[in-house]
């Protein structure tokens, strides 16, 4: 693996930070640390509950810590507005999809340039060149992201109408509209059959290569994980229990007591 | 003269009054979720502005052309409408934006209260006229008499309705304002500032109710402190009519209650055998309102989640 050496002497993108989390008396994180590398698929696995998601939420700043920091590209990202982490270069896709569902395909799209374009009301009233030239690059930009997941020919659908596996690259799309440099995908392959599994896998590497990406994966589909993800983090009730290569946390005796239960 | 037309007529000046107040309740609605009972008010606030501002020239200028004067009014009360509208969500609104939600619909009330009376001490309790500066013209149309104010409220309003139209739905702020309608949390993780959409959408709904305060003054021939109640009043009649949230509708509901209201005064009497004057208008209007609620209880056009903006 000569490209995963190479990344590997890269910089680091994602610091987490002694992450805690409280909900009232419950500890949804505990102290989370991890550190993901430019050009990296970072996967984060655990039982359900286990706070994955939490953790998402903190990084994209849909929920604010309760203690410790994230870092990207050295500058924290915690505890800002949600739209103030994707302009730093941080886009998500969601556990349940979470589409626009009475906007077009396209529109879907579009809505992920926002933050990469900045007519306002004025520029809408005045409809200048600038305005304009703008407009077109945003629906240039997004039916280009739409023939890179497969959603040629789709532009005009509504998002609410796509198949479900259509919509979970639509949300990808979006993702990749506002220009990340990293891009968490929750769940991304859940509800798939085998075979559109093996397709999302290889979508996500090409991504990486032609997007410069680093990505963050949640999933529970070990297979994909072990395929895909250069490195991995365990979570277990709201802890970090194991991380590595997905050959070390495989062996991981930790792992494998938090999957199988038991284990004293 | 054809009574039907002239009241087809004169309903649907009015109704395209309604609808560019409507269109503010809507649209907040859209995105918040609330009832912004103080827009009724900030329409009136338009008119009050502009008014004043109009008398002022007037004092100073009195031979100016009087369609000057009136676009000298709009063009103050216009910018002084979204300004408020701007303060009042920032000032009222956002810091109850995640509190339950009797909360903000009682300060809303309370906006208005506080905004009625503001006008009632800056401007006084008495009616304020509308100086007759616009040149008169009546024209036939199919027997109904039209005057050349009443083009003017029609051909305008439906100009800023298809600029909003085209606003929402060609452009990235409408995008944003479609996206914010839907989810506002996804559409801030996709990098959407909810709050600025949030505030540009009150700017605007403002910048209509301005237009259409100075276009209710001059139609009626004055304002005063407490014309935004029932004009509000029955503007977020026309929004729920047509499908609170969304767009068409609250046009659709505007016009519509309009012409309701304008037949139901024509005919009512007839209807009644004289039992009832034109002066329950209102009463009529609003009997066809819970009419087609009990039938179509999300209104008209409004399946809550359809083309919500």
């Amino acid at each position: 693996m000569h490209n995963a050496e190479v990344r590997a002497q890269e910089n680091t993108l994602l610091v987490v930070d002694q992450v805690g989390k409280q909900f009232g008396g419950l500890s949804a994180l505990n102290n989370v640390s991890l550190s993901v590398r430019a050009g990296e698929i970072y996967g984060l696995i655990g039982p359900n509950g286990a706070g994955k998601t939490t953790l998402f939420n903190c990084m994209t700043g849909l929920y604010t810590v309760s203690s410790g920091a994230i870092h990207l590209n050295d500058v924290a990202v915690h505890n800002h507005k949600p739209h103030e982490v994707v302009a730093r270069g941080f886009a998500r896709t969601f556990q349940n999809i979470r589409l626009f569902a009475n906007m077009t395909v396209l529109e879907n799209v579009m809505v992920g340039r926002h933050i990469r374009s900045q007519a306002g009301v004025l520029g809408a009233v005045l409809r200048n060149a600038l305005t304009r030239a703008e407009e077109k690059n945003i629906r240039e930009r997004a039916l280009y992201l739409l023939s890179r997941v497969g959603l040629d020919g789709k532009a005009q659908h509504l998002a609410g109408h796509l198949s479900y596996g259509l919509q979970r690259r639509l949300e990808i799309a979006r993702a990749l509209a506002t220009d990340p440099s990293i891009l968490a995908l929750d769940e991304p392959v859940a509800g798939m059959n085998p075979s559109e599994r093996r397709d999302m896998g290889e979508l996500f590497l090409r991504l990486r290569e032609e997007f410069r990406l680093t990505i963050l994966l949640i999933e529970h589909d070990v297979k994909l994980v072990m395929c895909v993800c250069d490195k991995l983090a365990v979570l277990d009730y709201g802890c970090k229990i194991s991380e590595g290569t997905p050959q070390v946390v495989q062996r991981d005796p930790a792992v494998i007591a938090a999957y199988l239960g038991g284990g004293k | 003269m054809d009574i039907f037309t002239q009241q087809i007529i004169n309903g649907l000046v009015l109704g395209s009054i309604y609808a560019l107040v409507a269109l503010g309740y809507t649209m907040v609605y859209g995105i918040l979720e609330l009832i912004n009972f103080a827009h009724g008010e900030v329409t009136m606030m338009g008119a009050m502005v502009a008014l004043a501002v109009m008398g002022a020239i007037l004092g100073v200028a009195p031979n100016m052309p009087g369609i000057l004067v009136v676009v000298s009014g709009a063009l103050l009360a216009i910018p002084a409408c979204m300004l408020l509208g701007f303060a009042i969500e920032r000032v009222a609104y956002r810091p109850l934006r995640h509190a339950p939600r009797l909360a903000p619909l009682i300060t809303a009330i309370g906006v208005s209260i506080i905004l009625q009376n503001v006008a009632m001490l800056v401007w006084g309790r008495q009616y304020i006229p509308f100086p007759e500066i616009l040149p008169k013209s009546t024209f036939t149309v199919f027997g109904a008499h039209i005057t050349g104010l009443q083009i003017f409220i029609i051909v305008l309003s439906a100009l800023v309705m298809s600029g909003l139209w085209w606003l929402v739905q060609r452009t990235r702020l409408g995008r944003a304002m479609r996206a914010c309608a839907q989810s506002r949390e996804v559409a801030s993780l996709m990098g959407v500032n909810v709050n600025k959409v949030i505030s540009l959408t009150f700017v605007i709904g403002s910048a209509l109710a301005a237009i259409a305060g100075l276009m209710v003054s001059a139609y009626y021939g004055l304002a005063h402190y407490y014309m935004g109640f029932m004009l509000g009043l029955k503007a977020f009649s026309a929004a729920v009519l047509g499908g609170i949230g969304n767009i068409a509708g609250a046009m659709l509901g505007g016009l519509l209650l309009g012409v309701i209201e304008a037949l139901g005064a024509g005919y009512i009497g007839d209807i009644t055998g004289g039992f009832l004057g034109s002066h329950y208008q209102d009463v009529f209007a609003f009997f066809v309102l819970i009419a087609v609620l009990v039938f179509r209880p999300s209104g008209l056009l409004g399946e809550r989640v359809a083309t919500r903006a």
